[in-house]
């Protein structure tokens, strides 16, 4: 079962500096596809990255991308060295990147999101023209209908 | 009404519960066709 509710959830109390990006932020702005992994950018600083494993500690986080699936085992000094972190959770995927193509550094990525209150508390999600901007750079045939429907919703809301 | 008009009726956090469900229900539908297709 994928909840990315409760993946939301231990971020935001785990006070981990992120932005919903991709698939999850589409939905948060009114699209209509479904998505199964979250997809964040996170800042990269070690102090981060140390909040993020702990926040996610009681899902059993492991590196997704490598055939034995090593469990996430930050230390402050390896920290350092991740740019990105694809990982299988028991709740669920998660893609902590840090950075989005078209858009940015996480910084820049921040400066173009907005905030929303959620039940766990309030999160960044990436603004709907910068969502349109990265979907646009990144060019995956799969997300041509979200495309479509983000341009839509961007037309809808003027 | 299109899915996108009655999408944006709904606050974020609603959209993201409701597509939670429509994904594990999905998911569910999924796991029991490939059940289905193994015999079972």
């Amino acid at each position: 079962m994928q909840d990315s509710e409760g993946l939301l959830a231990r971020l935001t109390r785990g006070r981990v500096e992120f932005v919903v990006i991709g698939g999850f932020a589409a939905i948060a702005h009114g699209s209509t596809i479904l998505t199964r992994d979250l997809d964040i950018c996170c800042s990269l600083d070690p102090d981060n990255l140390m909040r993020l494993q702990a926040a996610l500690a009681d899902v059993h986080p492991t590196h997704r991308t490598t055939r034995i699936r090593p469990p996430l085992h930050l230390t402050p000094e390896s920290a350092r060295t991740w740019k990105n972190l694809y990982l299988e959770t028991s709740i669920g995927q998660i893609d902590c990147l840090g950075n989005v193509e078209g858009i940015g550094s996480y910084e820049q990525v921040k400066a173009r999101s907005i905030e929303l209150n959620l039940p766990a508390g309030s999160c960044h999600v990436l603004d709907l023209d910068a969502l349109i901007e990265s979907k646009e750079a990144i060019g995956h045939e799969k997300d041509r209908e979200a495309i479509l429907q983000l341009k839509a919703i961007r037309e809808r809301l003027r | 009404m299109s899915l996108i008009e009655v999408s944006l009726r709904l606050s974020p956090a609603e959209r993201i519960r409701q597509h939670t469900l429509a994904l594990n229900t999905a998911l569910e539908l999924r796991h029991a066709m490939e059940r289905k297709r193994a015999g079972f």
